[in-house]
This record gives structure tokens, C-alpha cells and sequence, in this order.
């Protein structure tokens, strides 16, 4: 009974994850959405920052020193892409616009830190690092697909194409992290 | 005569000086070399150097984010190294380092016998 509540809880949370990358997976051909350099740059800004919230809640509630290093390497290196982002946002005078892509991606964001906080100290690592694997994977996939092909602007599609392998160390990471704890 | 021999034995002293010099700085006198190692993509490129004793290895970081270069075991590490700086050290022996920002970051020196 155990054994199948948990394949529930892992089905449901895979749920959740489909449906945020529905919006910026190129499965869903005709529904890849089109994007302005604006709203390119809001998407980079949101995607960076979700990560660094859930970082921040695993530095609150893990002990686990694997993890930690994990959850501080992502503060630093999605922050640092943010400082960039809004370096040459500012430079090229444009203002991140809020659309249907950042605005699921924020609200899914919301979900998954109310699935961790509600996580126990003992549940707390995996369900962590299982949604870093998860999420590294859908955000790769929407930078490589959508965001790079769809940027307009020189400076925007060369950060971006400067990101996708810092995004691909991270998930090499946190796969490490996550066989460890198999 | 005596003056001839004199300076006959003062230049065989110094034929045979410059003679043991030379074979001594082949034996031990390996020119310094510095090479390069770019961190680039988030990998140590190139991953694998084949150095001598001696030589410089300059890590320079050519990502956007920060990165280390630390000995496997942490007997030695560069400090931060921010986007475009770089570090320097002189190789002793065959190491293996990583970041240890981006554990899987991983590269080798090799210090090949003479």
C-alpha cells in the first residue's frame, strides 16, 4: 500500500511537471507558442528565478551536504544569468513582458514550492533533487527549442546559446545527486 | 715552457667546464613551457595535458559563470576564478582537479618522464 501511494505521489508530481512544459515543449508542435525578445527575456528571468526559490527552500529544510552544495550552485550560477539578463535587457532598452509562458511557468513554480515545503525532512532530498532533474530537463528543452530559435536580437540568442550548457551541467549534477541516493 | 703547459692545462680546464655545463643542462635543463587551459562550455578544454615537470598551466575562464580548478583530493586549489580571469600554477606532478562549483566539471595533467 506504501509502495503504491508513493508511485501515486511520483505519477502526480510527473503530472504537474507535463503539463508546465505543454506550453514550451516542441512535442506539442502546433501549440509551441511565439514569442517577442520581451517576453523571451521574462521567460529567462522567471525560469531563473524559480530555480533559485527552490534552492532556497532546500538550504532551509535539507541536511543532506550533497544537496546543499547542489542548491548553492544553483543560487549562484541562475542568479548570475538573471544579473546578465537584465544587464542587456537594460543595455538594449527592452522591458521583460509577462505572457502566457511566464505566467504558467510562475504559477507551477507556486505548485511545486507548496509540494516542498509540505515535504518532511526525511521525504524532502529526493522529492528536491527528482524536480531539479525534472525541471533542468523541461528548461533545457524550451531554451534549446523555443527561446534560442525565437530570439530576435544578436546579444539575447548569444546569452541564451551561452546558457544551455551551464543548464545541461546542472542536470548532469543533479542526476549524480539523484543516483546517490537510489 | 713552463708558461706554455700552464696555459695549455688552464684552457683544457675550461674546455672540459663548458663540456660538463653542457652535458649537465641536458640532462636536467628542460625549458619551462605554459600552456593553456581554457574553461569553456562548462568543460576544461583541453580536458587531458600532457605537461613536463616544471611547466605553467594558465586556466582561463571564458564561461559566464564562476568556476575552481581544485585538486581531486583538495591538496591545492585556484580561488574563484570570475568570467575572463585566470590562475596559474607550476606543475609538479600528474593531478586530477575539478570544479568544485560543477562536480563534474573534471580534468587531468599528466607529467610525462623525460
Amino acid at each position: 500500500m506504501k509502495n503504491f501511494q508513493n508511485v501515486k505521489k511520483v505519477t502526480l508530481l510527473a503530472g504537474a511537471f507535463l503539463c508546465s512544459v505543454t506550453l514550451l515543449s516542441p512535442a506539442f508542435g502546433q501549440n509551441t507558442p511565439t514569442l517577442s525578445d520581451p517576453e523571451i527575456a521574462s521567460v529567462a528571468v522567471v525560469a531563473n528565478q524559480n530555480d533559485i526559490d527552490f534552492a532556497e527552500i532546500a538550504k532551509q529544510k535539507s541536511q543532506n551536504p550533497e544537496v546543499l552544495e547542489f542548491a548553492n550552485t544553483m543560487i549562484k550560477d541562475h542568479k548570475t544569468v538573471i544579473d546578465l539578463a537584465v544587464a542587456l535587457v537594460t543595455k538594449l532598452h527592452v522591458t521583460p513582458k509577462d505572457n502566457a509562458v511566464s505566467k504558467k511557468l510562475l504559477s507551477d513554480a507556486e505548485k511545486t514550492k507548496k509540494m516542498l515545503n509540505s515535504k518532511s525532512a526525511k521525504e524532502f532530498d529526493k522529492a528536491y533533487v527528482d524536480n531539479e532533474v525534472a525541471y533542468h530537463k523541461v528548461v533545457i528543452a524550451a531554451v534549446k527549442n523555443v527561446l534560442v530559435p525565437q530570439s530576435q536580437n544578436a546579444e539575447l540568442k548569444a546569452l541564451l546559446q551561452k546558457v544551455v550548457p551551464i543548464l545541461e551541467a546542472h542536470l548532469a549534477h543533479a542526476e549524480m545527486t539523484q543516483k546517490k541516493m537510489l | 715552457m713552463e708558461a706554455f703547459i700552464s696555459i695549455k692545462n688552464g684552457i683544457l680546464f675550461l674546455v672540459s667546464l663548458v663540456l660538463l655545463t653542457g652535458v649537465f643542462a641536458c640532462q636536467s635543463n628542460h625549458l619551462p613551457k605554459k600552456y593553456i587551459v581554457e574553461i569553456k562550455d562548462m568543460k576544461f578544454q583541453p580536458s587531458k595535458l600532457i605537461v613536463q615537470k616544471g611547466d605553467t598551466v594558465i586556466w582561463i575562464n571564458k564561461d559566464i559563470v564562476a568556476h575552481n580548478v581544485t585538486e581531486k583530493n583538495n591538496t591545492w586549489a585556484s580561488p574563484l576564478l570570475l568570467p575572463e580571469s585566470k590562475w596559474e600554477k607550476v606543475i609538479e606532478r600528474s593531478d586530477s582537479y575539478y570544479c568544485s562549483i560543477h562536480i563534474n566539471m573534471v580534468g587531468a595533467l599528466v607529467v610525462a618522464s623525460q
